[in-house]
């Protein structure tokens, strides 16, 4: 018996790259770097590449689930291993999970623009502008979203290696020391449990019908969690050589504070434009895919074959959770920590379970697996 | 007048006359002109006719019905059949019935006998036709007597195609609608007594424009010749730059009741057979009366109509028309216009310029990126600057800053006000530029600019800045090759003008995902269209950096060409060495 599937459309290899790692790498733009110094000092810039090792294990076993059942979605795998009970549970879960990341990374947008370009606009206002933008681009579908991604990766792929190289005045090499930050222990231990920075790559596993076969998903996940380890690892790095991580902690946004230092003579300083352009629109992609991923969750556990309604329906949802965030603090220390600290589990603890129950239960086909 | 009437008209009380003059009133002659329910409504007008026979008169004699019957069925022969009847006479009055020759001038039937014994009759429309043709080699020949001596029996029209007339292309019809079809387009029909078919003389002698330069595609170095409004002429253009016989030319009526003919241009073996049956089932499809131009044609063809981005290319050159034709495209070929249309498209193509391929790579290279640079400068420079000084104030280097500010503080108006005005200012000055007749146009686009621009700035109603703003983003949208997407940039540049103002940049940043995402979610015929980039296809190194020829091996993977290869593994085949003239064997 098979889940009669919303049509999503079909897409490559190469717009999967660049909308996991656009949705993956964008938070890298908002205040996550500055915990992470709070945290593990001057060690993020590596820590974050074993969150995207243990990503990447957790997106090895989703990929063996995968393989057993050919052309279907992780959505779909969950009903069959799982049965009609614990099938709805898990994607109920990852729904959830989908939505309030989408909720809380528009919050997080809406604050640091507020805090250093609109200062005067009404926080609501953004949330508005930014919402009403991630359900016409859900609307146009995830075709369209894909396409855009990959249309807008080269341009924004540029501007940020622009900010970067145009920060070196401002690199001193003395910064990055103590190179183990707060030591070995707490950096592994952190990088572990914030896998879920990559979590994002399990999106590929519920659109796995628009991708051609198990090899174009495997290669799409491993490449955007390589390609995206490197991006944050480079930003946080730079961000690590700019500023003393001490003082780094108190900054809401790090990689903007970092352009707006950029100066060489007259003519040439101030980069923060470039950035802001790469913020907004890395920021409106990943939050549409994260968006897009919530409906198709959603319209696959109900077998609702019409998106436009629910995404409708979802954006309100965002939006009041959105601003139902008491302030930045509250959003950064709470919110985004406890997705950080327990997210994973949610995008890769029920493929686990899922693939040991369709092993158990000998379903999918088990000559590859 | 005499001075007792005049007397009389001032006393006695005259009603007025109505005066009210000419007035077309609303149900006047109206009829539901939709064809489909005209003949439904027919339909059933008969049948209420025949019920009205029967019920106004019920009980009908015996007589009375078979009178009424046998009236009927005289009416139905003599005007509804479709087949030309042996008796010339019918023929005639079917004719003039068909083309309203009571009322319509410009039909010409001339009645004459053939060889001095069988009746006959020419028909054509006046001023579309070669009178010298139909004088000279028709009428002298079908009426003098010497040439039908060798005439025994048989059909006379098969001795007459065979030994009479020296005209290139006769052919032979027995449908009256396929003849009436002939006809409006200039063709000579010939019909004779005691034959069931006419002769269908292709002479058509209209006037047309001569092929000159084409005025929206202009090169320097390449081919200097422009399609006409003419089809045939534009075929023929065609013809002669790609001489292969398996280049296929299908012409079809576009319209219901214009009948305007569209050739669809492809080469067998190289455009997809799927495309080509896709473009004909949506041509042979259109359900309306008039099409008025390729612009119209277009959008009654295209997937989403209500999207500003133009999802068919148009081209006024020959040449380049035939590249797409050998890339695997279809090109449609409208009668009445001097653009032809090619299908499939993608964004990329608008970019590209004809003289792209008559320079050398390097050259059109740097083209290329100027035109890219073109196109957002003529999008986003009025938004970004409205940012900037609404929003952004702090983005900017100090120096520069200064100076904007010194140029707008004696301006009384916003900014968004001032970008608005100007932008309005030009497109007037564009647009009263080309309907202005002759080398007057030009002028006034020029002088209007620059007078009402200086004046403006000296009366301080504008910064001078916002003027160097304005004519940066004209002369960019002149820069972008495709007239079309050169238009819907001036479009959406009051978009970004306008989210500009709600929100600075973060509103241009919105405009820009939003406007990119509504154009990726297009499709020009089944084709994506940013294509080969999103979706990745493979493509030739022209996507917008055009390198050199010869590694531009491929067609285009998006029209899944049946011939992939326009090249062969090594172009220069001279460099391993090849000697020789091919011929010289």
């Amino acid at each position: 018996m098979g889940i009669k599937m919303i049509s999503e459309g079909k897409f490559g290899p190469q717009e999967a790259i660049c909308l996991t790692t656009t949705a993956i790498a964008a938070k890298v733009f908002y205040t996550s770097p500055a915990i992470l110094s709070g945290l593990v000092g001057t060690a993020g810039w590596y820590m974050t590449m074993i969150s995207a090792s243990v990503a990447a294990i957790g997106f090895a076993f989703t990929c063996l689930l995968l393989k057993r059942f050919p052309g279907k979605g992780i959505i779909e795998i969950f009903e069959i291993t799982m049965g009609r009970l614990f099938g709805f549970i898990f994607p109920f879960l990852l729904a959830m999970l989908m939505i309030s990341i989408a909720a809380i990374r528009t919050r997080e947008f809406a604050d640091v623009l507020k805090v250093y370009i609109l200062p005067f606009t009404p926080t609501s206002f953004i949330l508005i502008l930014f919402i009403g933008t991630v359900v016409i681009l859900s609307i146009l579908g995830l075709e369209t979203i894909a396409r855009l991604s990959k249309l807008t990766a080269y341009v924004m792929a540029v501007g940020f290696f622009v900010v970067i190289a145009l920060g070196w005045q401002n690199y001193s090499l003395h910064r990055l020391f103590p190179i183990l930050g707060y030591g070995i222990g707490s950096t592994v231990s952190h990088g572990i449990i914030r896998n879920s920075v990559y979590g994002e790559v399990i999106s590929l596993a519920i659109f796995a019908p628009s991708l051609q076969g198990i090899s174009h998903i495997k290669k799409a996940g491993y490449t955007s969690l390589v390609l995206s380890g490197f991006f944050i690892s480079i930003a946080l790095l730079a961000f690590i050589l700019t500023f003393p991580y001490y003082a780094a902690m108190e900054i809401t946004s790090p990689m903007y504070e970092m352009a707006t230092l950029i100066d060489y003579g007259r003519f040439l300083q101030r980069v923060d434009p470039i950035f802001l352009f790469i913020m907004v629109i890395s920021s409106l992609i990943s939050v549409s895919a994260v968006f897009y991923a919530f409906v198709s969750i959603y319209c696959k556990m109900f077998r609702i074959q019409d998106t436009k309604p629910v995404i409708l329906a979802a954006s309100v949802i965002a939006f009041t959770l959105a601003v139902s965030q008491k302030s930045i603090s509250d959003l950064t220390l709470g919110s985004v920590q406890g997705l950080r600290n327990y997210g994973g589990i949610v995008f890769f603890i029920p493929p686990i379970i899922s693939l040991i129950a369709a092993k158990l239960l000998k379903k999918g086909e088990t000559k590859n697996a | 007048m005499k001075l007792s009437a005049a007397i009389k008209e001032l006393v006695i009380y005259k009603e007025p006359k109505n005066d009210e003059g000419f007035e077309l009133l609303e149900d006047e002659y109206e009829t539901d002109t939709r064809e489909d329910q005209k003949k439904i409504s027919s339909d059933s007008d008969s049948q209420k006719d025949e019920t009205k026979v029967f019920k106004s008169k019920t009980p009908l004699k015996t007589e009375e019905w078979n009178k009424a019957k046998e009236k009927k069925s005289q009416n139905q022969k003599q005007y509804t059949g479709n087949i030309v009847v042996p008796e010339l006479k019918k023929n005639i009055e079917r004719m003039k019935m068909e083309f309203n020759i009571s009322i319509s001038k410009d039909v010409i039937i001339r009645e004459f006998k053939v060889a001095r014994k069988t009746d006959a009759f020419i028909l054509y429309m006046d001023g579309m036709v070669d009178k010298n043709t139909i004088n000279g080699f028709i009428l002298r020949q079908l009426m003098t007597p010497e040439y039908f001596t060798d005439f025994k029996e048989g059909s006379v029209i098969d001795y007459i195609l065979d030994n009479v007339l020296s005209v290139n292309k006769v052919i032979k019809e027995n449908k009256y609608d396929k003849i009436i079809d002939y006809v409006l387009n200039g063709i000579t029909a010939v019909f004779i007594d005691g034959c069931e078919e006419c002769m269908i003389i292709e002479n058509q002698g209209y006037e047309k424009r001569s092929i000159d330069k084409p005025v929206t595609e202009d090169v320097i170095r390449g081919a200097q010749e422009g399609f006409t409004e003419n089809m045939r002429t534009n075929i023929t253009l065609i013809r002669r730059i790609i001489k292969n016989k398996n280049l296929i030319t299908e012409i079809m009526p576009v319209d219901r009741t214009n009948k305007t003919n569209c050739a669809m241009l492809y080469v067998k073996g190289i455009a997809n057979p799927a495309v080509v049956r896709e473009v004909k089932r949506r041509i042979t499809n259109l359900n309306i009366d008039f099409i008025s131009g390729s612009g119209m044609l277009e959008e009654l063809i295209s997937d989403k109509t209500l999207m500003p981005f133009s999802q068919i290319m148009t081209t006024e050159r020959p040449d380049r028309a035939s590249s797409h034709i050998m890339d695997g495209k279809v090109i449609l070929v409208i009668d009445g216009v001097p653009f032809i249309s090619s299908i499939p498209m993608s964004f990329f193509e608008t970019i590209h310029s004809p003289e792209d391929f008559s320079l050398k790579w390097q050259f059109s290279l740097f083209l290329r990126y100027l035109r890219v640079f073109a196109l957002f400068v003529t999008l986003l420079l009025p938004g970004l600057y409205g940012s900037i000084i609404l929003f952004h104030q702090e983005m900017i280097p100090t120096e520069l800053l200064n100076s904007i500010v010194k140029s707008r503080e004696n301006v009384p108006f916003p900014t968004m006000v001032e970008i608005i005005f100007l932008e309005i200012a030009f497109e007037l000055i564009r647009e009263g530029g080309i309907r202005v007749p002759g080398v007057i146009g030009n002028t006034l686009g020029i002088v209007g600019a620059l007078i009402l621009g200086q004046a403006a700035a000296q009366a301080q109603l504008v910064s001078p800045i916002i003027i160097i703003i304005i004519a940066i983003v004209g002369i960019s949208s002149f820069a972008i090759p495709s007239y079309s997407m050169a238009f819907e940039l001036r479009l959406l540049r009051f978009a970004f003008i306008f989210s500009g103002a709600i929100a600075g940049f973060y509103g241009i940043s919105v405009a820009f995902v939003i406007t990119l995402g509504l154009a990726s979610s297009v499709k020009s015929f089944g084709v994506p269209y940013f294509t080969p980039v999103a979706p990745k296809t493979k493509a030739n190194p022209d996507v917008i950096s055009s390198l050199t020829s010869y590694k531009q091996k491929m067609r285009p993977d998006f029209v899944n060409p049946m011939n992939k290869y326009k090249a062969g593994k090594v172009t220069e085949e001279w460099l391993r060495g090849k000697d020789g003239d091919k011929n010289d064997k």
